[in-house]
C-alpha cells in the first residue's frame, strides 16, 4: 500500500480500512452505492464475502433515498431505503468507501482484478465529525442544492441530506480561490469577502489577522495582487478587493480603538531580537509573540513602521492608521526599541536572544553618476519622502520638481509634490523608456498625470546644472529603443545631438533601492548586498539568525514583506521549539480553474463594479488626505456579492470556529489506493435528461416548469419547501400538468428508449399532489399509458377513480402567460381532435433516463461492451443476467437498463448470486 | 446589479450568491411582520423567483418559518423565527 501522506495529515477514515490484505484485499468491489449497489453488497456480505463498496458522493442510497414515496403502493421511500442503507453501513462483510471514486479497473490472468481508486478530500475528519451541522449552519457560500434538483440552496459545508449514510459533513472545494492563490501572504480574500458579504465584520477582520497583521495599511497602499487575477475581470471587471478590506479595516478600527487581546497565556522563556519594524519585522513579532515567545524589535528610526511611515505619502497611507495597526502587534507583549540601530550581531547574540531575525528592509538608493549630482536640490525619493513623512516639506509653490524613474517609487514623490506645492508646482516625471514601458502600476501613472504631473518619455538626465552650488536646470537627451536587454524589455539608446536644457528647482532620484545591509558583515550577503537565506525557511547560514523581507528579496510590494516576516515566523518558532525545519509552510491547493468558474457563470447577471468615490482633483492637489473614500456598509456589501466564489469554499474558517470536535482539516488531501479484489460488480446506476434539451417546453426559462425529478422532492417529507408550492412565487398550484415521455421515446434527443417507470411515477406524482393539495386539478398529457407490471395497471385505474385527468395527446409547446400561468399547445389525440391549448399554473415534465456511462470508463483492461442503448450490455440476459463482456465483472441494477425498484432488487440478486459463482469457479472449488 | 433580459431565467449559482445579503433584507422586511413571498419581492424590487430561493434558505437554516395555512390565493405567510428574533434581542 502506498500513502500519498506528502506533508499533510493523512486521513485516518481511509488508513483504519486497512486495505493492505494480499493477495486479494476483498472478494468483490462495488461501484456506485444506490438500490442495487447496496442490496448486492448485503446479499454477497450475508454470503460470507468480504465486500468494499464504493460510492462517490458523500452518502450511500443513490438517487432512491431522494424519492417521496414508491409506485405502485406509495409506500415511504425513506420508510423502505433508510433500513437498507443502515443494514449496509454496519453489516460486517460489508465495507463502505463514500466519496470515494475508481480510477481503473484491470483484469488479471489469474481471474482477479487490480483496482486505482482515491478518496476524495472531503476536509472533515469523519471519525470526529458527529454530523451536529452546525458547520453548514455557519458557513458563508451558499450554491444550489444538487439533492434538491436545485430547487434550493445549501452550504458548501454541508450534509448532503438529512438521511445521509454517513451523517458527516464534508466542504467543496474547486481549488484555491485566484485572489487567495495569488496572493503573496495567502490572504484569504475570498473569506474576508465572504464575511463581509454575509455582514460579519468582526470575523472578517480577525480572518485576515491570521495570515497578516497590518490589515489597515494593507488596505491603504497594498498594490492588491489579488485583484489582477480576479476571475470576475474576465467580466465586468474586478472586484474591488481592497476596497473591502478598507471598509472591514476601517469599520473594525472605528469600533476597537484597541485590540480586543493581550498577550498570550503561554508564555515561553524563549527571547527574539527583529531588526528593523518595518511590514516584515512587524509581521513575524506578530506570529512569534501569539507562539508565546519573548520578541523586541529594534528600529534605528524615532518611530516604528519601517517604510510604512517614512516611505508611503500620507495620502496613501495615514500614519494613524499604522500606529493602529502597530498596536495589533504590541498588544502580544512585544517590544519596539526606536532609535536604537543594530551594528553588531555578536552583540546581540551575547544579550540573551535565543533567535535573531533581520528585517531591515531595502531603502538605500542608487545614485546617479552624472555630473552635478551632489547640487543642493538633486536628493533620492527615499530622503524626499522621509523628509515629507515627518512633516519636513520643502516650499515647492511655483517651482518645478522633476523626478526622475518611472516606476511606483516616482510616482510617489512625484504626487506628493503636486500636493506640497498645492497645485501650484510643476512636476515632471523623467523616464528614457515609452509609457507602456513604465514599471508603475498603470492607475498609479494614470492618477498622476489627473493630478497634473507631466510625463516627459523616452528621455534621459546627462547632466544636473547648478549655480552657486544649487541646482537650476537639468540637461536631458532623447532617448530610442533598441533591442531588448537581459530583463527582456528593449533597450533605451541616446540619441545623438538631441540634448536640451530644462529649468528645474529640484530633481528627485527614483532609480531604485538597495538593500539596507550595510551594517552586516560580508560572508553574509551576496553581490547584490541582499542577505544569502534559505529560500524555504529564511534561515541565514549561521543557524540561529534567519532574515526576511526586502533585505533578503530585493525591493518588492509590501504583503511580500509581510508574507516573508510570517514565514520567518514560522520556522523560526519550530526551530526554538526544537522541531524540524523541513516541512512546508503554508499548506495551498492548486489555483482554481477560471475557465471552469466563467463556464458556470453563463446566464449570471450583469454587475458592474460599485464606482469608486475618490475627492475632486482639486483637493487631492492641495491635501494629503486619502483620497480614495471608503465604501459604506452597503457598497461593500454590494462589491462582496461580484465575488464569483472560485474555490467554491471560501475558507472564511468559520465551520473551524463552531466545531466543537475540531473536525474541520482544510489540510486534507486526496488518497489514492491500489488494492486486488476478486470480482467487481458495476451498479453505477442512471442520467437523468437535461429538460431544458426540450427547449419548446420551456425549462429553464419558465420558473413554473420543473422536472419529474424536482416534484419529487416538493412530494418528499423533507421537501425543500413548506409544501408542494410553485417555485415562482410560492403558491399553492391549482392546475398542474404533468407531461410523459419528455425526452424518452423521442428521436430528436436521441433517446428512442421508453424510461419504463415514467407512467406510474407520474401517477405516484399525481396521487401525492391530490393528497396535499385537494382542490388542485391534475391532468397528465401521455402518448399513451404503459402500466405492466404487478399492480401497475390497478394504479393507473385508482389514478382515474381519484379524478386525475388524462389527456392522450402530445404537448408541442409551453407558453407564459401575462398572468404567470403556462398555455400548453398540444394536440387532442382523442375527443373532438386537433390543436388544443389549455391553462396550468404548474407544469411537470417527466423526463427520460439515460445510460450513466462511467462504467465504461472505469474498464481500462479493454472494451466493456455497450448494448444499442447504450447501457452496459448484459451478454446472456436470460440464462446469466448480470453477466457482461468482461469474465468476472457483472453489471447489476439500472446500469444495464432503467428498471423500477422491485427489478433493481431482483437484479441485484442475480449480480451477487453470478459474482460469488465466479468467486467460487476461480478459486477452483 | 442589473437583469440582462434573455431567455433563459438567471442561473440558480448567481441567485445563492445573493442569498447571504439578501436574507438580511428580508429579515428587515419580516420584522415589521409576517408577509407572503409575492410581498416581500414587491418591497425588495427583485423577482418572486428569487426571493424564494432566499426565503427558503432562510427556512432551511431556521430564520424564518411559515404561519398557518396558505390564504385564499394559495400563499402562506413567513415569519422570523423565536430563535432569530431572539438572536436579534
Amino acid at each position: 500500500m502506498t500513502l500519498n501522506t506528502d506533508t499533510c495529515p493523512v486521513d485516518r477514515n481511509v488508513i483504519n480500512l486497512k486495505l493492505d490484505r494480499n493477495p486479494l484485499d476483498y472478494d468483490v468491489m462495488i461501484v456506485g452505492a444506490g438500490v442495487a449497489g447496496m442490496e448486492t453488497a448485503a446479499s454477497m456480505g450475508d454470503m460470507g464475502y468480504r465486500v468494499l463498496l464504493v460510492e462517490k458522493n458523500a452518502s450511500i442510497g443513490g438517487r432512491a433515498i431522494l424519492l417521496s414515496k414508491v409506485f405502485p403502493t406509495l409506500d415511504c421511500a425513506s420508510c423502505i431505503v433508510t433500513p437498507k442503507m443502515a443494514s449496509v453501513s454496519h453489516h460486517p462483510n460489508v465495507q463502505i468507501m463514500t466519496y470515494s471514486e475508481v480510477d481503473g479497473i484491470v483484469r488479471k490472468a489469474d481471474g482477479s482484478f487490480a483496482v486505482d481508486l482515491h478518496r476524495k478530500a472531503a476536509y472533515v475528519d469523519f471519525d470526529a465529525c458527529t454530523g451536529c451541522g452546525k458547520c453548514e449552519q455557519i458557513c458563508t457560500v451558499t450554491v444550489p442544492d444538487e439533492f434538491n434538483y436545485d430547487l434550493v440552496t445549501r452550504r458548501v459545508a454541508h450534509i448532503p441530506f438529512p438521511q445521509a449514510v454517513p451523517k458527516k459533513a464534508i466542504i467543496d472545494r474547486r481549488g484555491e480561490a485566484p485572489c487567495t492563490f495569488t496572493c503573496p501572504a495567502n490572504v484569504k480574500a475570498s473569506g474576508y469577502i465572504s464575511l463581509v458579504r454575509a455582514g460579519r465584520y468582526r470575523e472578517a477582520f480577525n480572518l485576515h489577522l491570521e495570515n497578516a497583521p497590518l490589515v489597515g495599511s494593507l488596505a491603504r497602499a497594498c498594490y492588491a495582487p489579488c485583484e489582477s487575477d480576479c476571475t470576475r475581470g474576465e467580466k465586468e471587471g474586478t472586484v474591488h478587493i481592497r476596497g473591502i478590506k478598507r471598509f472591514m479595516a476601517d469599520r473594525y478600527y472605528a469600533e476597537h480603538p484597541e485590540p480586543e487581546y493581550g498577550p498570550v497565556e503561554n508564555q515561553l522563556g524563549t527571547r527574539i531580537a527583529i531588526i528593523g519594524s518595518g511590514p516584515a519585522g512587524l509581521s513575524a513579532a506578530f506570529y512569534l509573540a501569539r507562539e508565546g515567545h519573548q520578541v523586541t524589535i529594534f528600529e534605528a528610526e524615532k518611530e516604528a513602521g519601517g517604510m510604512l511611515r517614512t516611505a508611503i505619502p500620507a495620502y496613501r497611507l495615514p500614519k494613524g492608521v499604522v500606529d493602529r495597526d502597530i498596536k495589533n502587534v504590541t498588544a502580544l507583549g512585544v517590544k519596539i526599541r526606536t532609535g536604537h540601530r543594530i551594528t553588531s550581531l555578536p552583540d546581540l547574540k551575547q544579550q540573551g536572544f535565543n533567535a535573531i531575525l533581520i528585517s531591515t528592509g531595502a531603502a538605500d538608493e542608487h545614485g546617479l553618476d552624472i555630473e552635478g549630482r551632489d547640487l543642493d536640490g538633486v536628493m533620492g525619493c527615499m530622503q524626499f519622502l522621509h523628509e515629507v513623512n515627518v512633516g519636513e516639506m520643502p516650499d515647492l509653490e511655483n517651482k518645478t520638481v522633476m523626478v526622475i524613474g518611472g516606476g511606483n517609487s516616482a510616482m510617489d514623490p512625484a504626487r506628493a509634490a503636486i500636493r506640497i506645492g498645492a497645485g501650484k508646482v510643476h512636476v515632471i516625471i523623467n523616464y528614457r523608456r515609452g509609457r507602456k514601458e513604465m514599471p508603475a502600476h498603470d492607475w498609479e501613472v494614470v492618477g498622476a498625470e489627473e493630478e497634473g504631473v507631466e510625463l516627459m518619455l523616452m528621455s534621459a538626465p546627462t547632466r544636473f546644472i547648478g549655480r552657486d552650488g544649487k541646482l537650476v536646470a537639468v540637461e536631458c537627451i532623447s532617448m530610442e529603443l533598441g533591442e531588448p536587454d537581459e530583463s527582456g524589455r528593449r533597450r533605451p539608446m541616446p540619441i545623438e545631438g538631441s540634448e536640451k536644457v530644462i529649468p528645474i528647482d529640484m530633481a528627485i532620484l527614483s532609480i531604485g533601492l538597495l538593500p539596507s545591509t550595510a551594517h552586516f558583515p560580508a560572508e553574509m550577503k551576496n553581490s547584490k548586498g541582499l542577505l544569502i537565506a534559505d529560500p524555504q525557511t529564511l534561515q541565514t547560514p549561521d543557524p540561529d539568525i534567519f532574515a526576511s523581507g526586502d533585505c533578503v528579496t530585493a525591493p518588492t510590494m509590501m504583503i511580500n514583506a509581510i508574507a516573508q516576516g510570517r514565514r520567518a515566523a514560522f520556522y523560526i518558532d519550530r526551530r526554538l521549539k526544537g522541531e524540524s525545519l523541513n516541512v512546508p509552510f503554508d499548506c495551498v491547493l492548486e489555483k482554481a480553474d477560471k475557465n471552469v468558474v466563467l463556464e458556470e457563470a453563463d446566464h449570471f447577471v450583469e454587475r458592474q463594479p460599485v464606482p469608486q468615490r475618490m475627492l475632486s482633483l482639486e483637493e487631492r492637489r492641495k491635501t494629503f488626505e486619502c483620497y480614495e473614500q471608503v465604501m459604506t456598509e452597503a457598497e461593500a456589501r454590494q462589491e462582496a456579492q461580484r465575488c464569483m466564489n472560485c474555490g467554491e469554499c471560501a475558507q472564511c474558517m468559520e465551520c473551524v470556529s463552531v466545531c466543537a470536535p475540531q473536525c474541520i482539516d482544510f489540510t486534507q488531501k486526496p488518497i489514492s489506493r491500489s488494492i486486488n479484489v476478486g470480482t467487481v460488480v458495476m451498479s453505477t446506476g442512471y442520467g437523468i435528461l437535461d429538460p431544458a434539451t426540450k427547449q419548446l417546453l420551456g425549462y429553464g426559462r419558465f420558473s413554473d416548469v420543473i422536472s419529474g425529478p424536482q416534484m419529487d422532492r416538493l412530494l418528499a417529507p423533507t421537501r425543500p419547501y413548506n409544501g408542494v408550492l410553485r417555485p415562482s412565487d410560492g403558491k399553492e398550484p391549482e392546475s398542474i400538468a404533468i407531461i410523459l415521455c419528455v425526452g424518452s421515446r423521442d428521436r430528436t434527443v436521441c433517446n428512442p428508449l421508453c424510461c419504463r417507470i415514467g407512467c406510474m411515477y407520474s401517477m405516484k406524482h399525481a396521487q401525492l399532489a391530490m393528497g396535499a393539495l385537494p382542490m388542485a386539478e391534475v391532468t397528465i398529457y401521455t402518448i399513451d399509458v404503459r402500466a405492466f407490471g404487478k399492480g401497475y395497471d390497478e394504479f393507473y385505474e385508482q389514478s382515474k377513480a381519484m379524478g386525475i385527468q388524462f389527456v392522450k395527446g402530445k404537448v408541442a409547446r409551453i407558453e407564459q402567460l401575462s398572468n404567470g400561468n403556462l398555455a400548453l399547445h398540444y394536440e387532442d389525440q382523442l375527443g373532438e381532435g386537433g390543436k388544443r391549448t389549455r391553462e396550468h399554473d404548474l407544469v411537470v415534465l417527466t423526463v427520460g433516463f439515460l445510460p450513466n456511462t462511467d462504467a465504461f470508463s472505469l474498464y481500462k483492461g479493454g472494451e466493456l461492451a455497450a448494448g444499442n442503448s447504450g447501457y452496459v450490455c448484459e451478454v446472456d440476459p436470460i440464462s446469466e443476467p448480470a453477466r457482461t463482456n468482461v469474465d468476472g465483472l457483472f453489471a447489476a441494477g439500472t446500469a444495464i437498463g432503467v428498471m423500477d425498484i422491485p427489478d433493481t432488487v431482483l437484479h441485484s440478486g442475480a449480480a451477487a448470486a453470478q459474482a460469488a459463482v465466479y468467486l467460487e469457479r476461480t478459486r477452483g472449488r | 446589479m442589473s437583469h440582462t433580459q434573455t431567455n433563459r431565467l438567471r442561473a440558480m449559482l448567481d441567485i445563492a450568491q445573493d442569498e447571504m445579503v439578501m436574507r438580511d433584507r428580508i429579515a428587515g422586511i419580516l420584522e415589521q411582520g409576517p408577509r407572503t413571498i409575492p410581498e416581500i419581492a414587491e418591497a425588495l424590487g427583485y423577482p418572486s423567483r428569487e426571493v424564494t430561493v432566499w426565503l427558503f434558505g432562510m427556512r432551511r437554516y431556521g430564520m424564518a418559518e411559515e404561519v398557518g395555512r396558505a390564504d385564499v390565493d394559495g400563499y402562506f405567510q413567513y415569519e422570523l423565527t423565536k430563535t432569530h428574533l431572539s438572536d436579534l434581542s
